[in-house]
């Protein structure tokens, strides 16, 4: 009889183990963080442009799990018009983002077309080459130091229908993921 | 320390710890239709849990018996309940590809008139390893099962659970039937409620199992026992969360406390298994038939 008892509490450990394994199950989760970045430009030309700056801490899903943040990496980036004055074009639409220093580019694009309403409710996705994203993946590996960013929106030779001044609001997007641990 | 074990096992177990950590993007970064779909596999999960290990014998023996089990169980998470095709309801979002459940891989990201919609990223996890104890008390050839973990406090999370079961063997109304037959009905009741201070960080649930079972049992030699039975059963999780929209598409019920209820996949299940007494001590392993393939494997002390 003891030692059936013996043995019976020999496997309850067991079992409480075996239950154990579930909780390393998950070594980590992963979050995507969207960060959306308004930015308006406006003035008299020939060229407009402005520049916004944001950090990561901005948002609260960083901000809640920043003691459990392992890596960041680029996952994907658009930009869409929210407004703008009526006609507005230029010869050139061009999104940047910066590092935080708002000097070093991570990536620049022009987009396919220098007409502000054809991004109204269309949103461009931005494809960016290997060399782009590996430069923003290596600027976000050092989180702890490099969680902002500047972003830019400049129109060149900017016309519109109505106007001067001319305006042109524009949405950035990034979606980045975090990788915790558990 | 053993009670402590169990506690940070089962609550990391369940994930609910992760669930709160998520906060930001995961259930909280989802309106209530398309929270449901992505918990979904976790409601169905509670319900395969919850809902297995009520039997090894449908004897129940006249006179006075209590028994008291661990319970270890492998569920495996089918590749249907791993992504779900997401309906977000805003306008220009349609037809989009599937997106991981709270148990599937990568969270997917769409492109539409508003920008990015983002969905959370599941545990990608296919099986989960988990347990159980509890006690029985018989007389009369009726049982009556029960399960409790009181409620704790851990991480900033309030959880417990409890669960009866009562079951009637119905040989003493049928004489000279060949095997044992038993009737079983068992709840379960699991919840858990974040407590800390942060109002963003809110979730509570409330996850109700049901289950009803015939289940029938030969004993050879009073050790080797054979066992099989059908059981209906249900899950609900009913649960609150505080909604951030992180993709800034619904500010019309953005932070604010939502509800939802979601029901899981569990319906009907088949069981067959086996039994070894050595004196006081049961060991039984059964494989379970249900919308998540089961693996239960007991050990009891029955005096």
């Amino acid at each position: 009889m003891k030692i059936l008892f013996k043995s019976f509490f020999v496997v309850l450990v067991i079992a409480i183990g075996f239950g154990s394994i579930s909780c390393d199950q998950f070594e980590n989760l992963f979050l995507n963080l969207p960060i959306k970045k308004e930015i308006t430009a406006s003035g008299n030309g020939p060229n407009i442009f402005e520049t916004e700056a944001f950090c990561l801490s901005d948002y609260d899903s960083y901000n809640d799990n920043i003691d459990d943040v392992e890596a960041i990496k680029y996952v994907a980036a658009a930009y869409f018009t929210i407004t703008s004055t009526a006609g507005l074009q230029g010869t050139g639409i061009i999104a940047t983002l910066y590092k935080g220093d708002g000097v070093t580019p991570l990536f620049t694009i022009t987009l396919p077309t220098a007409i502000a309403s054809d991004y109204i409710n269309n949103p461009l996705k931005i494809e960016l080459t290997n060399t782009e994203i590996a430069l923003v993946n290596e600027y976000l590996a050092d989180y702890q130091n490099n969680d902002c960013f500047v972003a830019e929106l400049y129109v060149a030779n900017v016309s519109g229908t109505s106007g001067p001044p001319y305006s042109i609001t524009g949405q950035f997007e990034l979606v980045v993921e975090l990788k915790l641990k558990f | 320390m053993l009670r402590h074990t169990i506690t940070i096992c089962f609550i990391l177990l369940l994930g609910l710890k992760t669930i709160h950590a998520q906060a930001g993007v995961s259930l909280t970064a989802l309106p209530p239709d398309e929270a449901n779909e992505f918990a979904k596999p976790m409601a169905t999960f509670l319900g395969s849990y919850f809902n297995s290990g009520g039997y090894y014998s449908a004897d129940v023996p006249n006179d006075f018996r209590f028994k008291f089990s661990i319970l270890g169980m492998y569920i495996l998470i089918p590749e249907s309940q791993q992504s779900f095709t997401p309906n977000p309801g805003v306008e220009g979002y349609n037809d989009l590809s599937e997106t991981a459940t709270i148990t599937g891989n990568k969270g997917n990201v769409y492109l539409g008139p508003q920008g990015y919609i983002s969905y959370p990223h599941g545990f990608d996890v296919a099986s989960l390893p988990s347990a159980i104890y509890q006690a029985a008390g018989s007389y009369y050839g009726t049982e009556l099962l029960l399960r409790f973990f009181p409620t704790i406090n851990v991480s900033d999370v309030e959880t417990g659970f409890w669960g009866l079961g009562l079951k009637h063997n119905i040989n003493q109304w049928f004489t000279d039937l060949p095997v044992d037959i038993a009737v079983q009905l068992m709840y379960n009741n699991f919840n858990f409620e974040y407590v800390g201070n942060n109002p963003k960080n809110y979730v509570k649930s409330d996850s109700k199992n049901f289950a009803v079972n015939t289940h029938a049992s030969k004993t050879f030699e009073e050790m080797f026992i054979v066992y099989g039975g059908l059981q209906y059963e249900s899950s609900s999780m009913d649960m609150d969360y505080y909604f951030r929209d992180p993709n800034e598409l619904y500010p019309q019920i953005a932070d604010q406390v939502l509800s939802t209820s979601i029901d899981g996949d569990n319906n009907f299940r088949f069981t067959a298994g086996g039994a070894i007494k050595f004196s006081v001590i049961v060991f039984n392993v059964d494989l379970n038939v249900t919308s998540q393939f089961t693996v239960v494997g007991g050990l009891s002390l029955q005096l």
